[in-house]
Parts: C-alpha cells; sequence; structure tokens
C-alpha cells in the first residue's frame, strides 16, 4: 500500500515553534560512516540520534511519537537504504503509512530505477554514494534552515 | 532374383506352353489329314484301276490284266505298291490271313499292316476270287510328321527369343530405368539431399510416383528448414538468456561492488575533506587518517575477495593430504571457536588424498569453518568429516559417477531459510551483520570448488543446523 499524499497528518512538531535545536535521526548499519555523519551534523549545532539498523530506527521513530511532546519529534532523517533486517526504506515506508512525513536523506549506493520512483512516492531525498560531506550539510541545510542555532 | 529377368522369364514360359501346346495340335491335326488323304488317294486309285482290271480281265483273260497291273504299278513310284491278290499267293505277300481272307471274300477294306497302309478292291474277272491290293508304305507320313516337329520347335525356339530380347529390352526401358531412378531418389532423400526433382518423361504409375516423392520431397525440405529456423531461433533464444542472465549477474555484482564499495569511499572522502577544510586538527588528523587507511584497508579487501570469486583457473592436477590441511585449519579456527564457546570435533581418515592445491582447499575450509562457527552459538560442535563417496561431477549430469572426496562441516546452529538457501552462493549476499561478511565467502567457495571439478552442496532446515558437504574429486594414494 502506498501512502496517499492527501492523507498527510500535520507534522507532530516543528523545531520552529518550540525555538530549540534540530533533532536528526541518523540510521546507517556502518560505524565509521555513521560517526562521520553524526559528527558532520553535530557540528553544524543539530542534536543527533544514532541507530544502526531498521529495527532500531523503528522504535527511536515510534518512541518519539508515542511521547507526543513536541521536543521529543525528529526534524529530520538521514537513513541507508540496505540495512540488515527492516531495510531504511521498509521503515519509512512505515513511518509514511501511519501519516508522518517528517524530511529523509536517504543514502543509498545502488540508486536504481526503483528506488528512485519510491523516493518519489515516500518524498524522500537521494544522496547517493559515494558522496561529498558538503553534499550532505547542503541538504541537511534545506531542510532544517537556520534552526541550526 | 531381380524384376526384369523375373518377368522375362515368365511370359517367355507362358508362350512356350501355349505355343508348344499349338504345335502338338498342329502337328496332329496335319498328321490325321494326311492320314485321311492317303486313304482318298487308295480309293480312288484303286477303285478306278479295280473295275479297268476286272474288264480287261473279263474280255482279254487274266495274262493282259496282270500286265495292264504291272505297266501301272510301274508308274506308281517307290513307295506304293500294286498286287494281284489271288488264292494261290495271298500268302507270299505278306498279308495276314484274316485280311487277305476278307480282301478274297469281295469286301473293300483298309488296314494298317507293318508300317504300311493296304487297301483292298475286288475284282470281278473270271472265276476265281481275286483282289487288287493297294500297298503304301507309311515313311512319307513319318518324314512329314517329323518335319512339323522340327518346323514348330524352331519356330518355338525363333518366337522364344524374340520375346525374351523384347521383354528384357522394355523390361529395362519401361521397368528397370525408372524403378533405379526412383531407388536413387529415394536414397538421395535418406541422406537428406532434397534438391533436383525427379523428372519422368512418361505417363504411367512410375511418373505418378515420381511426381508424389517430389512432392514429398519438397515437404520434408520445407520442414527440414522450419526445423532449421526453429532451433536457430531457440538457440539465440538461449543465447538472448544467457545475455540477461549474464547482465543479471553483472548487475547483481554491480550493486553488490556499488554497496560495498560507496561507505568506504564516503568515509574517505569524508574524512579528506574534513582534514583539507581544517575542520579536524591536532591529534584528530591523526585519527582521521587512520580511519581513512583502514576504509582504503577494507576496500582492499573487497576488491581481492571479488578476484578470488572472478578467478577461473583451472585445477592445477595437485592432491593434498586432506587431514593435513583439515587439520592445519582446524587449530587456526581453535582459538577463535573457544571465544565462541563451540567445540570443533573432526573425524578425517588418515591417507585420503583430492586433487586440489593447498591454498584453495585451505581457502574452502576457512570459509566453512567460520560461517559454521558464527551460526553455531556458545555450547555446540562442529562436525568436521571426510569420506570416500560415489558422486556425479556437477556439469555432466549424465556421467557415471566416480570417486569422489566428500568434505563435510555441519553445526547444530539455528540453520539457514527456505527462502534463503537459493542464494547462499551468490556474490555479495550475506545475512551477517554488516562488517562481519562481505556476503564473498560462500560464492568464493563456490567457485574455487567447481573450478577443481567438484560440487558443493548444503542440506539444511531452520532450527536444525546446517551441512555443507563439498564433493572434490579423488586423488590417487601416492
Amino acid at each position: 500500500m502506498q501512502p496517499n499524499p492527501d492523507q498527510r497528518a500535520p507534522v507532530a512538531t516543528n523545531a520552529w515553534t518550540t525555538h530549540r535545536r534540530a533533532r536528526v535521526l541518523v540510521a546507517e548499519d556502518d560505524e565509521q560512516l555513521r560517526d562521520m555523519v553524526a559528527a558532520q551534523l553535530r557540528a553544524k549545532g543539530h542534536e543527533v540520534i544514532t541507530v544502526a539498523n531498521g529495527t532500531q530506527m523503528i522504535s527511536a521513530l515510534a518512541h518519539a511519537s508515542l511521547r507526543r511532546f513536541p521536543r521529543d519529534a525528529f526534524d529530520l532523517i538521514v537513513t541507508d537504504v540496505r540495512m540488515p533486517g527492516i531495510t531504511g526504506l521498509e521503515a519509512i515506508t512505515r513511518l509514511r503509512q501511519v501519516g508522518y512525513w517528517t524530511p529523509v536523506i536517504t543514502i543509498t549506493a545502488f540508486p536504481d530505477d526503483e528506488l528512485r520512483r519510491s523516493a518519489h512516492l515516500l518524498d524522500m531525498m537521494v544522496l547517493d554514494k559515494p558522496f561529498k560531506l558538503s553534499d550532505l550539510q547542503d541538504a541537511s541545510q534545506y531542510f532544517l534552515g537556520d534552526l541550526a542555532l | 532374383m531381380k524384376l526384369v529377368p523375373r518377368l522375362t522369364l515368365w511370359f517367355v514360359l507362358c508362350i512356350t506352353v501355349l505355343l508348344a501346346a499349338r504345335g502338338v495340335l498342329r502337328v496332329q491335326h496335319q498328321s490325321a489329314e494326311f492320314d485321311a488323304d492317303m486313304r482318298r488317294d487308295h480309293r480312288f486309285i484303286g477303285r478306278a484301276l479295280a473295275a479297268d482290271l476286272s474288264e480287261t480281265w473279263q474280255l482279254q483273260g487274266e495274262a493282259a490284266a496282270r500286265h495292264l497291273l504291272d505297266v501301272a504299278g510301274g508308274t506308281a513310284g517307290k513307295s506304293n505298291r500294286l498286287i494281284w491278290l489271288s488264292e494261290a499267293d495271298a500268302d507270299r505277300n505278306g498279308i495276314p490271313k484274316a485280311e487277305a481272307h476278307r480282301a478274297l471274300a469281295g469286301v473293300e477294306l483298309q488296314a494298317y499292316v507293318g508300317g504300311r497302309l493296304l487297301s483292298s478292291f475286288p475284282l470281278h474277272g473270271g472265276n476265281r476270287p481275286a483282289s487288287l491290293l493297294v500297298s503304301e508304305t507309311l515313311d512319307e507320313r513319318q518324314r512329314y510328321v517329323e518335319a512339323s516337329i522340327v518346323h514348330a520347335t524352331l519356330s518355338l525356339a525363333f518366337v522364344m527369343s524374340c520375346c525374351g530380347i523384347l521383354a528384357v529390352v522394355l523390361g529395362r526401358w519401361l521397368v528397370a530405368k525408372p524403378v533405379r531412378m526412383l531407388v536413387d531418389k529415394a536414397r538421395r532423400i535418406g541422406q537428406g539431399d532434397f534438391s533436383s526433382p525427379l523428372v519422368l518423361a512418361r505417363k504411367d504409375e512410375f511418373q505418378s510416383l515420381a511426381f508424389e516423392m517430389n512432392a514429398m520431397c519438397d515437404a520434408l525440405a520445407r520442414a527440414k528448414d522450419e526445423l532449421a529456423a526453429e532451433a536457430d531461433a531457440r538457440q539465440s533464444a538461449i543465447e538472448q538468456l544467457r545475455h540477461a542472465d549474464r547482465l543479471s549477474t553483472v548487475g547483481k555484482l554491480a550493486a553488490g561492488v556499488a554497496h560495498e564499495l560507496g561507505t568506504p569511499l564516503s568515509i574517505v572522502s569524508g574524512h579528506a575533506e574534513m582534514i583539507a577544510n581544517g575542520e579536524v586538527q591536532g591529534p584528530k588528523v591523526i585519527e582521521s587518517a587512520a580511519i581513512i587507511d583502514g576504509e582504503t584497508k577494507r576496500m582492499s579487501r573487497i576488491i581481492r575477495s571479488l578476484l578470488g570469486f572472478a578467478r577461473r583457473k583451472g585445477p592445477e592436477g595437485e592432491a593434498s593430504n586432506i587431514k593435513d590441511v583439515v587439520t592445519r585449519c582446524i587449530e587456526l579456527f581453535e582459538p577463535m571457536a573457544e571465544k565462541a564457546g563451540v567445540r570443533l570435533s573432526a573425524d578425517l581418515p588418515s591417507d585420503c588424498r583430492a586433487t586440489i592445491d593447498q591454498d584453495s582447499l585451505q581457502q574452502v575450509m576457512t570459509n566453512l569453518l567460520s560461517n559454521a562457527i558464527q551460526a553455531q552459538g556458545s555450547g555446540g560442535v562442529v562436525n568436521i568429516s571426510a569420506a570416500v563417496e560415489l558422486a556425479t561431477t556437477p556439469k555432466g549430469t549424465g556421467d557415471s559417477p566416480s570417486e569422489h572426496v566428500r568434505l563435510t562441516v555441519a553445526d547444530t546452529g539455528p540453520g539457514i531459510a527456505a527462502e534463503v538457501l537459493p542464494h547462499i552462493f551468490e556474490p555479495f549476499f550475506s545475512t551477517k551483520a554488516p562488517g562481519d561478511g562481505t556476503g564473498l565467502g560462500l560464492s568464493v567457495v563456490y567457485g574455487i570448488v567447481e573450478d577443481h571439478g567438484g560440487r558443493i552442496s548444503v542440506e539444511s532446515t531452520t532450527g536444525n543446523g546446517s551441512r555443507f558437504s563439498v564433493f572434490l574429486p579423488k586423488a590417487n594414494p601416492t
């Protein structure tokens, strides 16, 4: 089942209204890459939560939405597509199905047509591996704007 | 026997029988006619002469009559005799008594006696009974019959030879020639030559046969062409499928390579960028450099494994002692197994050799053992065993089984799920957490075993562990 954009629930929280730093969820199975991305985003002044696979990602997302407090909601999700267990794509699909349209940057090493189609339907930005750090910065800047500080 | 000689023989035989029958009847008929003719002549001559003699006897006396008979007898020819028969000389002329008696009694008779035809005619002139005897030999009749037989035989022989020659010539022309052409044509068809249709310039059954044969030939040629076209199409379809399969393999490989190399490349490029931008300084730079170094090594490792998979070198014909190599591998893995709480149990025959070089065998065992130890979990036992078995080679399924060394690595871990099982030998297929495996190990093993003319199989059910069996051609013990 594909999510219907017309049934979009309002983004649960918005960092602009809560006057806080942006919260970013980074899901990546490779530790080195995860650390590097996280460090980069932290250097920009964002609050970064890291997970290593799809299952952890889903529990982190569920946790954030259950709390119902605006300050716990994520403002951006950066995820790898291919991960052991539940893949990034599956996790995002589930998130979209329950009506959360949090901005997503997806990192993939093999961006084929099918992935591009899914990315379009799921409203995700695709970042091809290998990527430059500046690309990531540009992408996060696009979604988070001045939220850094 | 060939058709034409047989036909000729029968033809000639029938004609011979008919002509021979006709000849026999003809000879019989002619001989009967000859007889009748002779009798008629006797009667004609005899009656006329008897009347003449009777008159002379009556008027001029017996001596004049006898004289007249002698004169007449002189003109009768050699084969005919005219005899004056009286009671006095009845015995002299060699005439049987009964006939002589009847003749003298005044009866006109005709009879065959001693190869002659005798006819008697009574004479009435004196007071003594007398008869005129006309006697003719049958030699002429015999000659006539013989000549008839000879003539019939000769004409029969002539007709027979004419018929024989005619039958042979016509048989050759009408039967043997078209049959030979048809046989040649049939033989050509049998050899797969469908060209040059058979043309018989005649209007008979052979022509219809040739016509049908040509039609059959055309149909066969068409069918052959269609078959060839179909085979070509199938071949090209298979080629396309193979190509597609290769492309899909290449695609999978490319996806795997992209995924495996994409991550370390991103890390390397990221750290390099940070150093270049001056975002990291002091000891952090050294840390970044170490990370770059580690990622580079990781990429080299991936590429080496990939090359190992792509490697297609033939078996070197070197034989390895299974026990030596496997025991060495087990020793290498003892620390790892101990750490994981797994016991390694080996059951290996002492003198068992397989045609595989030691490095390759070591690589196979390393992969299988590390998989087994990882799958086993704490407290289990991994069993390694070897045995000689009859097995078929991987490629020739029709081959008869030959002696193989079966090397088995069995664990009692969670097993492999049925949906995963068909993919485990594919490159970059892994169920392990990233970093634990590249997804190349089993595909490398597969490649090595295939290279050495062996086969790898796996039996696994979820919850009951997995058993990998490697079949390698057995080498003769030295």
